[in-house]
């Protein structure tokens, strides 16, 4: 019997605002005093009212656009009732009936996972239950996290294996960190996923028994974990056992799921529309004038340069990745619109810039600022569209200009690194090394390519490295 | 009307007198409602507002709530300022 996975993932993504999703309480880091950042509305004191954030609202209309989703003018927060102590209210509002994105998708590798929703909500306090290794005897509770608004994230379950739960997850933080709503940096919860991870015999059409599986830290986690469980159900199934509809913890040290004890966790929420907050009702210019502002999102641009500029897409992965490397190749295109060119620079940029990048630790943020100067990338790159540099010599310039501060086109002549391209000059040097290495021409004649070593070798020593390697070729050939 | 999920739902203690009391109202308030359902309610929108207010957003701009430390004070129990509850995991 052959099995196939049905995956489906939730994601909270938390939102890059000042403030919280109903009160104006500043949005505080995880190491700022407990209780620091609090007021009546986010503690539910009695009689306090929400009030929610347009920023956030805007986000995630933002959001919704770059899922092609369908945005609600129409949307309506509820209640959703249940009690545990980091939520003081013993309700969290979210949206329910009426989430404000609806029905969206986003591509991987040619397949198109479906959105169902996304949709507003507020995130609860954060519980500490040990300090360091020391276990409490009770829990503390810290209500700076309570209110931060989050965008929830559900797709289909359209995912077949865990690696395309994987790119699904890498391209949805993609998306949300261009269109900058998130930072979306997990250790920092920042972006929380959920997975739904089910069985069935393949071919068929329903559903198995779906299990959920918390507590993945990281989009690795995801993957491991859905390794795991698919092959846990797998081994279950064959053996005549029943799946049970539960909810399990990855525990990552082990490797293992397990399944999740919390007391008195009522699947009961009883959500109904919160009398606290009117509906949402966004006008439609507002709608068309935040997904105007988003401009061209990754997957477009992607499209675009491989038609433009006939490039590879995994040439380009990089570059569209964030919009500040976007932007920093947006810089070279628009000193030249010459292919062979722009495709020297992407490889420049995909090498030694990224490597500076990574080596210096820059931010991603700091590119524009502290990244390599962009008219060089383009200046070495033309220098090789025209021949006029060997790679190696491109190289060398790249390091001379970041450390001279130079343009390269000058550091080119200083440094003696214009490659010539003068018929008769190197024509001369050919000669005189065929002269010198009979031999090796005559093995050369006789088919053997490798023969040229040591005449290729005479020609760059005699022209200081400066001769065309290629142009070399072509005269040794027609000798 | 399962008067022991409810109260569990909502957290509250009902004593056997309570639970009998409550079960009868709550049956007449389903029976109201199951009234309610026979309304032919074809082609009408459902409200989910009844103030007619929309939107009522805020700016994102902070404003600081200076006493805090009376919300504290308010915690049920306390343990410096972290609220302290029953432990909630095993």
């Amino acid at each position: 019997m052959e099995f196939e996975s049905v995956i489906g993932l939730e994601i909270h993504t938390q939102l890059k605002t000042q403030t919280k999703m109903f009160c104006s309480c500043k949005i505080v880091d995880s190491n700022s005093p407990a209780n620091s950042s609090i007021c009546p509305v986010c503690t539910a004191q009695p009689g306090a009212l929400p009030k929610p954030n347009e920023k956030a609202v805007e986000m995630a209309i933002k959001i919704g656009h770059a899922l092609n989703c369908s945005i609600n003018k129409f949307s309506v927060f509820a209640r959703k009732n249940y009690f545990y102590p980091d939520l003081p209210k013993g309700y969290q509002i979210s949206q329910y009936e009426l989430p404000i994105c609806e029905n969206g998708y986003i591509e991987i590798s040619n397949k198109k996972i479906r959105i169902k929703r996304a949709h507003l909500e507020e995130d609860a306090g954060k519980s500490l239950h040990a300090i360091g290794s020391e276990k409490l005897e009770h829990t503390l509770v810290d209500f700076n996290r309570c209110g931060v608004p989050l965008v929830e994230i559900v797709s289909e379950a359209d995912m077949r294996t865990p690696d395309e739960a994987y790119e699904y997850l890498t391209e949805l933080k993609k998306l949300l960190r261009w269109i900058d709503v998130s930072n979306c940096d997990m250790e920092k919860g920042e972006l929380r996923c959920d997975v739904n991870v089910s069985i069935r015999e393949k071919g068929t059409e329903k559903f198995g028994t779906k299990v959920e599986i918390k507590n993945l830290n990281s989009f690795k986690a995801v993957k491991d974990a859905l390794n795991y469980e698919i092959k846990r159900q797998t081994e279950a199934k064959l053996k005549g056992e029943n799946i049970e509809h539960e909810t399990r913890l990855w525990d990552a040290s082990k490797g293992i799921t397990v399944v999740m004890r919390t007391k008195e966790m009522a699947n009961d929420y009883r959500y109904f529309p919160d009398p606290d907050l009117p509906p949402l009702n966004i006008e439609e210019e507002k709608i068309e004038n935040i997904k105007k502002s988003l401009g061209k999102l990754p997957y477009q641009i992607k499209k675009e340069y491989v038609l433009k500029f006939g490039v590879k897409e995994e040439d380009i992965e990089t570059i569209t990745s964030s919009r500040y490397l976007n932007s920093y190749f947006e810089k070279i295109l628009s000193f030249t619109s010459e292919k062979e060119t722009i495709k020297n620079s992407l490889n420049i940029i995909n090498t030694q810039v990224l490597g500076y990048i990574n080596q210096q630790k820059i931010d991603e943020a700091d590119i524009e600022t502290k990244a390599p100067n962009p008219k060089f990338v383009f200046e070495i790159a033309k220098l090789l569209s025209a021949n006029e540099v060997s790679s190696a010599g491109a190289k060398k310039l790249f390091e001379e200009a970041i450390k001279t501060n130079e343009s390269p086109s000058i550091l080119v002549e200083k440094l003696g690194l214009k490659q010539t391209n003068d018929l008769s000059e190197i024509e001369k040097f050919v000669k005189e090394a065929v002269e010198l290495n009979k031999k090796a021409f005559e093995d050369f004649k006789n088919g053997n390519e490798k023969a040229t070593g040591p005449i290729v070798g005479y020609v760059m020593k005699q022209s200081k490295g400066r001769a065309n390697p290629k142009i070399v070729m072509d005269i040794l050939k027609k000798l | 009307m399962d008067i022991e999920k409810v109260s569990k739902l909502a957290r509250l203690e009902l004593s056997e007198e309570e639970k009998e009391k409550f079960s009868k109202q709550f049956e007449n308030i389903m029976k109201w409602i199951d009234e309610l359902n026979e309304t032919n309610t074809d082609g009408i929108e459902p409200i989910f507002s009844i103030t007619g207010m929309e939107n009522n957003l805020r700016n994102d701009r902070e404003e600081f709530f200076g006493n805090r430390e009376r919300i504290i004070k308010n915690f049920p129990n306390r343990e410096y300022d972290f609220a302290k509850v029953k432990k909630v995991i095993e």
